[in-house]
C-alpha cells in the first residue's frame, strides 16, 4: 500500500518537474524553474540556530540575543543569494560529438547570465562527472561537459543538474535542463587481423601487411597535416621540408565495402567493433569506403560526414 | 545532488579556518586554563606540519589517549566533571582535537558549526562590551571561511567583499530585531557558570584594606539625578559597628530593624537613580534617608539598604530612592551600648588620650571639634602606603602617636575608637566618597578608587552626625596622587562650561568615551525588559504584554521576509531597456488592431499592414516609420544616446496614437 502511493509520490513529482522543465534550447532558469532546499549543513546550522535561540532565551543574554538574530539574518540572505546566482542564467547546449564507446562524450555548453557575476555553480549530467564553474562573468563562458557512454547506441542527452551552495553551503539551489539532443556511442574500434577483400574484384592481397611498408606510399605536400595525423610521413617532414602526407601509391584500387559477413564469429559486439577499426582506419588512410548492414549499404565515398554516418549505423545496429 | 563533501582541503583553505579558529578562541585566553592554549597551538602546528610534510594520520589509539587525557586533566582542573566551566573548556577542547584529524570539507563544517558554539559561550562567559565587537568580527570571519569553501581559489578580495556586504545588511537589521524581540523580567532558568572575582570592599575593615582599592578603575555604579544634582556626597554602603582590636565588622544592630521601603508611585517620583554593577554583597549604596523607592527594598538607618528579597547582587541592578530629613529617633539603650563596644585590652595609650581629651571638652560637640583640629593641627598625613602599624590589638597606638600617617580607614578607625573610649555612640561607614560627574551624559560615574570610610557618632538630640576626618588633614600633608584625584571631584555644575574650556583634550576624549559606552552598555549590554517598555513607550506604542510583542516581532519577521524577496526578485527584473520596453508597447498596441507581431514581421511590414486597414493613418505611420529608419537603422552610432531617446519618444507617440484607434 505504502509502497504504491510512494510510487504514485515519484510519479507526480516527476510529472511536475518535467512540467516545469519543459525541453528547450536554450535554457532560461526563471523563479518557476528553480528549487532551493537547506543543504544537509544547512539544516545543522538550523539545528545550531535553535539550540543557541534556547540558550539565549533562557540566560535573557543580550550578546546572544544578537548573536542568533545575526544568524537568522544571514541564514535568510544567503538563501535569496543562492537562488539569486541562479537565477536568469542561460544555459545553450552547443554541441554534442559523437564518441566511441567507453570515451566520454563532450557536450559543449555556452552559459550565459544576463547581468552580474555568478559564482561556484556546479553542472553535472545524471550519473555524470560535476563540472564547478567558479565564477562565470556576466557575458558569458563556455564549458565542456562528459557523459559516460558504456553502451553503444543512440542516446538522448540525460537531464541536466545545475546547482549552486553559493554563497555559504546553508542552502542549495538547483535546477535542470532538458535538450532534445541525439549523440552517437559508436562501438570501439578492435582491429580484426585481417582486411577484408576490396569491392569489384580489385583485391588488395598485401592489405595485411601494407601497414608497416613505406615504399608503397606517395608523399603529398601539405601545410597543415593535423587532421590526418596518421598519416604525416614523419621522416620526411622531419627533414624540414614542409609537411607530408602518405598517400596511397593506387588510388584505383581502395573502394572498400564492409560487411558484417566478412568477419568470424558470432559476437555481434566484437564484430561491431572491427567494422568500426576498419571504417576509421580507412578514412584515416584516405580511402573510400562503404557499409553494407542488414543487406542495405551505403554509398562508397569518403569525408569526416560519410565516416559519422557509417560509424552511426554501427552505433544503432 | 552531487555533496562534495570528501574532498581534501587545500592549504590556503586550512590556513584560512585555523586563523578564524584562533580568532574565536581568542576570548579564552582570559579564561580557559593555560594548558588549553598550548594544546590549540600544538594542534595547530601539528595540523599545518602534517599538510606541509604529508604526515600520515594519528593512530587511533593515539588519538583516543589524548582525548582521555585532557577529559582527565579538565576534571583536575575544575573539580567535578558536571560543571559549566567543565563543559564550556571541553567544548574548547574538543574544537581544537577535532583539528587533529581534520581531513575532508565535511570535518571543516563540523568545525565550523563548532565556532558559532564557541562564540556563544563566550557571550556567555564576558559580560564585556568588546564582546560585541568580538561577536560581529568573528561571525565575519565565519561567513569568509563559509565563502572560501565555496570558492576555493580566488583571492581574499572576492571574498571580503560579499563578507562585508552580507555583515552590512544583517547587523542593522539584527539591531532592530533585538530592540523589539520581547525581553522577560526573569531568566527561565540560570546556571552561573563562573563567578566573577569580587570587587569592592567586603564586610571587613581593616587598614589597607580600602587604600588598596585606590587603583581600581572600575565603575561602581553610576547615579542618575532627577532633582537636585549631589556631587561630592558620601554614598553609604556598610556600617560597620563592632571592632575586634583589629578589624571593624558589622553586627545586627539591636535597633531600628530593616523595614521594607514604601514603593513609589512612578520612576520619577526617585530623586536619583542607581545603575549598581554586581559586586556579589547585599548591601545596596545610597545618600540622604530613603523614604521611599523601586523595586522592593528594606532599609534601616543601622544595617544600610538592601532588596527585599535580601538577594545578592550578582547582575547589574537598577534601583531609584526618595529622600527626606530623617525625624529624630531616640537612640535605645540597648544600641547605645552597642555603638560603644570595645575590646578591652586594645590601644592602652589610645583609650587613656581619649578620657583626657573627653575631660578637656565641655561637649560631645566641642571634642570633636576638638579631635578635628589635633589631626589638623599635628603632623598627620594623608598617604596612601603609610607605614606599618602591626597587626596586633595595639596598632591604632601605634598610628595615633607613632607613625601618623594612614589613609581613610587608619583615621575612621582611630577617631572611632577615641569617640567610643570617650563615652559617645560611633560607627564605622564604609561606601565612596565623590565620583566624576559626566556632563555630556549627565551621571555621576562612581569608581572603586572612590572607596571611602568615614564616622558617625551619636548626638543627643540631633541623631546620628557624620565626621570625615580626613578632610581635616593639611592639605600639605596628603599624597599628590589623592589630591589629583580629588581635584576632579571638586568641580562645581555650574561652572563646567568654564572647567570645559581648561580641560584638555585628552580629558574631554575619556569623558566622552565614558560616556558612549555607558549608552551602549545600557541600550546593548544591559538592555532588558525595562528598558524596552521605556523604548516602546517613547516611540508612542505604549506599554506592551510581550504576547503580543512577540506577535508583533514575528509579524515584521514574516513581512521583511516578503520585502525581501521582493527586492530581490526586483533586482532580477530591474536592467531592463527602455527602448524595448517602448518597442514591446508598440507592439502589443499592433496585435490589438490585429496586426502580425510574430517574429518574422518588420515595423516596416507591420506600418503597411495597418496602412492597407487603416488608410486614414497612412501618412503618419509612413512619417514614424521613416524617422525611425533615419534613426535606428541609417547612422552608425545609432546607439547614441540622443538616438536612443528620440526613439524612444518615437515608439512612445506611435503607442499613444495606437491606442485612441
Amino acid at each position: 500500500m505504502s509502497a504504491t502511493i510512494h510510487a504514485m509520490f515519484r510519479q507526480w513529482l516527476q510529472r511536475w518537474i518535467q512540467a516545469r522543465n519543459p525541453v528547450s534550447n536554450p535554457r532560461h532558469l526563471t523563479a518557476r524553474t528553480i528549487f532551493i532546499l537547506p543543504s544537509a549543513f544547512g539544516w545543522a546550522y538550523g539545528i545550531v540556530f535553535v539550540t543557541i535561540t534556547t540558550g539565549a532565551v533562557n540566560y535573557q543574554l543580550n550578546a546572544a540575543f544578537l548573536l542568533v538574530f545575526l544568524l537568522l539574518i544571514i541564514g535568510l540572505l544567503s538563501m535569496w543569494e543562492t537562488h539569486h546566482n541562479l537565477q536568469g542564467l542561460t544555459i545553450q547546449c552547443l554541441a554534442v560529438e559523437n564518441t566511441q564507446q567507453g570515451q566520454p562524450a563532450r557536450v559543449r555548453l555556452l552559459l550565459t547570465g544576463k547581468k552580474s557575476m555568478r559564482q561556484a555553480v556546479i553542472f553535472c549530467f545524471r550519473e555524470g562527472e560535476p563540472v564547478k564553474l567558479q565564477q562565470l562573468a556576466a557575458d558569458g563562458d563556455q564549458i565542456v561537459l562528459s557523459v559516460q557512454t558504456p553502451q553503444r547506441g543512440c542516446f538522448q542527452l540525460p537531464l541536466l543538474q545545475i546547482y549552486s551552495y553559493y554563497p555559504l553551503g546553508i542552502f542549495c539551489a538547483w535546477s535542470y535542463a532538458r535538450f532534445n539532443i541525439e549523440y552517437y556511442v559508436y562501438p570501439q574500434a578492435m582491429f580484426p587481423g585481417f582486411w577484408p577483400a576490396t569491392t569489384a574484384g580489385q583485391n588488395l592481397q598485401q592489405s595485411g601487411s601494407f601497414m608497416g611498408d613505406e615504399e608503397l606510399y606517395e608523399l603529398k605536400s601539405v601545410t597543415s597535416p593535423w587532421n590526418q595525423p596518421g598519416r604525416i610521413a614523419w621522416k620526411v617532414s622531419a627533414r624540414g621540408q614542409g609537411w607530408y602526407l602518405k598517400t596511397m601509391t593506387s588510388p584505383a584500387g581502395e573502394n572498400w565495402l564492409f560487411r558484417i559477413e566478412d568477419l568470424i564469429g558470432n559476437d555481434i559486439e566484437l564484430n561491431l567493433q572491427q567494422l568500426s577499426y576498419w571504417i576509421q582506419q580507412a578514412e584515416q588512410l584516405g580511402h573510400r569506403y562503404g557499409l553494407q548492414l542488414r543487406g542495405a549499404h551505403t554509398e562508397i565515398s569518403q569525408g569526416e560526414q560519410h565516416m559519422q554516418d557509417c560509424l552511426r549505423q554501427l552505433a544503432t545496429y | 545532488m552531487h555533496v562534495q563533501r570528501h574532498q581534501q582541503i587545500p592549504l590556503s583553505t586550512l590556513t584560512h579556518a585555523l586563523l578564524v579558529m584562533g580568532f574565536c578562541y581568542l576570548p579564552y585566553l582570559l579564561t580557559a586554563p593555560w594548558w588549553l592554549s598550548l594544546l590549540a597551538v600544538m594542534a595547530i602546528g601539528y595540523r599545518l606540519a602534517g599538510s606541509y610534510y604529508y604526515l600520515p594520520p594519528l593512530a587511533l589509539w593515539l588519538r583516543a589517549i589524548i582525548v582521555i587525557s585532557v577529559v582527565m586533566l579538565l576534571g583536575r582542573q575544575y573539580g567535578t566533571f558536571f560543571s559549566g566551566s567543565f563543559f564550556i573548556n571541553a567544548l574548547v577542547a574538543f574544537f581544537w582535537l577535532k583539528i587533529i584529524e581534520l581531513y575532508t570539507l565535511r570535518d571543516l563544517r563540523v568545525i565550523i558549526l563548532c565556532t558559532f558554539y564557541v562564540i556563544f559561550t563566550a557571550l556567555v562567559l564576558q559580560i564585556k562590551l568588546w564582546i560585541f565587537i568580538y561577536m560581529i568580527l568573528a561571525l565575519m570571519a565565519d561567513v569568509s571561511l563559509l565563502l572560501k569553501l565555496e570558492l576555493p581559489t580566488v583571492n581574499f578580495k572576492t571574498i571580503f567583499a560579499p563578507t562585508l556586504r552580507f555583515l552590512l545588511i544583517a547587523v542593522p537589521i539584527s539591531l532592530l530585531m533585538f530592540f523589539l524581540f520581547p525581553r522577560f523580567s526573569e531568566p527561565l532558568w540560570r546556571v552561573n557558570l563562573s563567578a566573577p572575582a569580587l570587587t569592592g570592599f567586603n564586610e571587613k575593615m581593616t587598614p589597607g584594606s580600602v587604600a588598596e582599592l585606590f587603583q581600581d578603575d572600575s565603575t561602581v555604579m553610576r547615579v542618575i539625578f532627577n532633582s537636585s544634582i549631589l556631587l561630592n556626597s558620601y554614598w553609604h554602603g556598610l556600617v560597620l559597628n563592632y571592632y575586634d582590636g583589629l578589624s571593624w565588622t558589622s553586627e545586627p544592630p539591636l535597633d531600628s530593624p530593616l523595614l521594607p521601603l514604601p514603593p513609589l508611585p512612578d520612576k520619577q517620583a526617585a530623586d536619583y537613580e542607581i545603575l549598581l554593577e554586581p559586586h556579589q554583597k547585599t548591601w545596596l549604596f545610597y545618600q540622604g534617608n530613603p523614604v521611599g523607592g523601586w523595586p522592593n527594598l528594606q532599609f534601616s538607618a543601622s544595617s544600610g539598604l538592601m532588596r527585599l528579597d535580601g538577594k545578592v547582587i550578582q547582575q547589574r541592578f537598577a534601583y531609584g530612592l526618595k529622600i527626606q530629613a530623617a525625624p529624630y529617633q531616640a537612640l535605645s539603650k540597648l544600641a547605645f551600648k552597642q555603638n560603644l563596644q570595645l575590646p578591652a585590652a586594645a590601644n592602652p595609650r589610645l583609650r587613656a588620650w581619649a578620657l583626657v581629651e573627653k575631660n578637656k571638652a565641655p561637649d560631645n560637640k566641642a571634642l570633636v571639634a576638638n579631635i578635628m583640629h589635633y589631626i589638623q593641627q599635628q603632623p598627620f598625613w594623608y598617604r596612601l602606603a603609610p607605614a606599618d602599624i602591626g597587626r596586633d590589638n595595639q596598632q591604632l597606638d601605634r598610628f595615633w602617636f607613632a607613625t601618623r600617617e594612614g589613609y581613610c580607614e587608619h583615621y575612621a578607625s582611630a577617631v572611632t575608637f577615641i569617640l567610643r573610649a570617650a563615652g559617645i555612640p560611633a560607627r564605622v561607614i564604609l561606601g565612596y566618597q565623590g565620583g566624576e560627574w559626566n556632563p555630556l551624559a549627565r551621571y555621576l560615574n562612581i569608581r572603586q578608587k572612590d572607596a571611602h570610610a568615614w564616622v558617625e557618632y551619636w548626638n543627643e538630640g540631633i541623631g546620628w552626625q557624620r565626621v570625615d576626618p580626613t578632610s581635616f588633614i593639611d592639605r600639605r600633608r596628603i599624597d599628590q596622587a589623592i589630591i589629583e584625584q580629588s581635584q576632579l571631584h571638586n568641580v562645581d555644575i555650574s561652572e563646567w562650561d568654564q572647567y570645559r574650556l581648561n580641560m584638555s583634550l585628552l580629558e574631554r576624549m575619556r569623558l566622552s568615551f565614558d560616556s558612549a559606552h555607558y549608552f551602549i552598555e545600557r541600550w546593548l549590554m544591559f538592555y532588558n525588559q525595562e528598558r524596552q517598555q521605556g523604548l516602546l513607550q517613547a516611540l508612542g506604542i505604549g506599554p506592551w504584554q510581550w504576547q503580543r510583542l512577540l506577535q508583533a516581532w514575528v509579524g515584521s519577521l514574516l513581512l521583511m521576509l516578503v520585502l525581501g524577496a521582493l527586492w530581490y526578485a526586483l533586482r532580477q527584473k530591474l536592467p531592463r531597456d527602455p527602448l524595448l520596453a517602448a518597442y514591446q508597447q508598440v507592439q502589443q498596441e499592433l496585435s490589438r488592431l490585429h496586426v502580425k507581431t510574430t517574429p518574422p514581421a518588420t515595423l516596416a511590414q507591420q506600418c503597411a499592414e495597418l496602412a492597407n486597414k487603416q488608410p486614414q493613418l497612412a501618412t503618419v505611420l509612413h512619417q514614424s516609420l521613416a524617422q525611425y529608419e533615419d534613426l535606428r537603422l541609417r547612422p552608425k552610432d545609432s546607439n547614441h544616446p540622443r538616438n536612443r531617446k528620440a526613439t524612444l519618444s518615437l515608439f512612445k507617440k506611435l503607442s499613444k496614437l495606437l491606442r485612441t484607434r
